[in-house]
C-alpha cells in the first residue's frame, strides 16, 4: 500500500513539474524568437554598425543551450509522469540535461570574456561567473549516475526468473 | 561465465561516482574549516593567526551582512538580539546539513548508493532547503527587505521529489538482495 502511495505521489507531483518544464519551454522559444529578431531586424532599420549586431548574437547559444536542457528536463518529467521511473530513456534525459546545463555554463564563460573583451575591459579574474548553474549541472549528473545504477538494478530484477 | 561480475562500464561508472564523492566531502571539509576559522576570527578579534588588517564580511542574509575586523574585538551587542538568534540558527542548519551531506557522500564512497540513510539524507537536504529560505526570510524582514524569491523553496521540493525516486530505486535494491 504504502508502496502504491509513494509512486502515485511521484506522478502527482510530475504531472505538476512536467506543467511548469512546459511552461519554462515556452517562455525559452519565445525569447529565442523574440531575441533573434530584434538581432536581425534591427540593424537593417536602424542600419546599426557590425560591432552592436554581434553583441546583439551573443546571448542567443545560452537560451538554446538553456532550451535544450529545460526541453530534456521536460522529457524526463514525462517519462516519470507515465510510470518509467528507472529505464534508459528516464535516465539519459536526466544526463543530458546536465550536460546541456553543463555546456550553459562553459558558454557563459565565454560570452562574458568576449563581451568584456568588445568593451576592451578584459579582466578573466573579475567575470562574474554563475556557480550555480555550473553546481546545477553537476547535480543533475550526479542523480543521472545514481539513477543509472537504480536501472541496472531494475534491468537485473526483471531478467530475474 | 560469471553472471553476477560487474561489467566494465558499470565497474568504470562506480569508480567514477566514489571519486566524485571524495572530492565532494574534501570540498564540504574545506568549506567547514574555512566557516570555522571565520567564526573563531569574528569571536576572538585579534586572537586567532590570521594577518592584521584582516577584514570579513559576514553575510547571514542579503540584506544583514556585518563587517568584521581581525584587529579589533566586534561589539555584539550592537546586532539586535533576534537577529542573533536567527543567524545562529542559520549557521547552525548550515553546520548539520554539511554534516549530513558528508555522511550521504560517504555511503556513496562506500558504494551505498539505495539505502533508508541516503533516502533520509537526501530528504533532510530538502527540507534544509526550505528551512533555511524560511529563516533568511525572517532575517530579512528585520532588515525591512521583504523580496519574495521562491527559487530555493522550489529548488528543496524538487530534492525531497528526488528522495521519493531514490526510495523506489531502495524498493528495488531490497526486493533483489530478498531474491534467491
Amino acid at each position: 500500500m504504502k508502496n502504491f502511495q509513494n509512486k502515485a505521489r511521484i506522478i502527482k507531483a510530475s504531472t505538476a513539474l512536467r506543467t511548469i518544464a512546459f511552461a519554462g519551454l515556452v517562455i525559452w522559444a519565445f525569447t529565442i524568437v523574440v531575441l533573434l529578431g530584434t538581432a536581425i531586424v534591427l540593424p537593417l532599420i536602424w542600419k546599426q554598425q557590425f560591432h552592436s549586431s554581434v553583441s546583439l548574437f551573443l546571448p542567443v547559444p545560452t537560451l538554446l543551450f538553456a532550451f535544450m536542457a529545460n526541453l530534456k528536463i521536460f522529457r524526463f518529467f514525462n517519462r516519470l509522469k507515465n510510470g518509467c521511473f528507472f529505464d534508459a530513456q528516464t535516465v539519459g534525459n536526466l544526463d543530458a540535461a546536465g550536460t546541456w546545463w553543463l555546456m550553459m555554463w562553459l558558454y557563459q564563460l565565454v560570452w562574458l570574456m568576449v563581451q568584456q573583451s568588445l568593451a576592451d575591459k578584459l579582466d578573466v579574474s573579475r567575470l562574474p561567473v554563475d556557480w550555480g548553474w555550473l553546481f546545477a549541472g553537476l547535480t543533475l549528473k550526479l542523480f543521472a549516475w545514481l539513477f543509472r545504477e537504480a536501472q541496472g538494478l531494475q534491468e537485473e530484477q526483471e531478467l530475474t526468473v | 561465465m560469471n553472471a553476477s561480475a560487474i561489467s566494465p562500464k558499470s565497474y568504470g561508472r562506480l569508480n567514477r561516482i566514489k571519486v566524485a564523492s571524495r572530492i565532494f566531502r574534501v570540498l564540504i571539509g574545506l568549506v567547514f574549516c574555512g566557516l570555522a576559522l571565520g567564526s573563531a576570527t569574528c569571536f576572538f578579534g585579534g586572537l586567532i593567526f590570521l594577518p592584521r588588517g584582516l577584514t570579513l564580511t559576514v553575510v547571514f542574509s542579503p540584506h544583514q551582512q556585518i563587517l568584521f575586523s581581525s584587529d579589533q574585538q566586534f561589539n555584539w551587542q550592537a546586532i539586535p538580539y533576534e537577529v542573533l538568534a536567527l543567524a545562529a540558527v542559520r549557521f547552525g542548519l548550515f553546520g548539520f546539513c554539511a554534516l549530513v551531506l558528508n555522511n550521504l557522500f560517504r555511503l556513496f564512497e562506500q558504494g551505498t548508493f539505495f539505502s533508508a540513510r541516503n533516502v533520509r539524507y537526501v530528504r533532510f537536504l530538502g527540507y534544509y532547503l526550505m528551512l533555511d529560505w524560511c529563516v533568511t526570510y525572517l532575517l530579512e524582514a528585520y532588515a525591512h527587505e521583504m523580496q519574495i524569491n521562491l527559487t530555493q523553496l522550489f529548488i528543496g521540493f524538487i530534492i525531497i521529489f528526488t528522495a521519493w525516486i531514490m526510495d523506489e530505486g531502495r524498493k528495488i535494491q531490497e526486493e533483489q538482495e530478498l531474491t534467491v
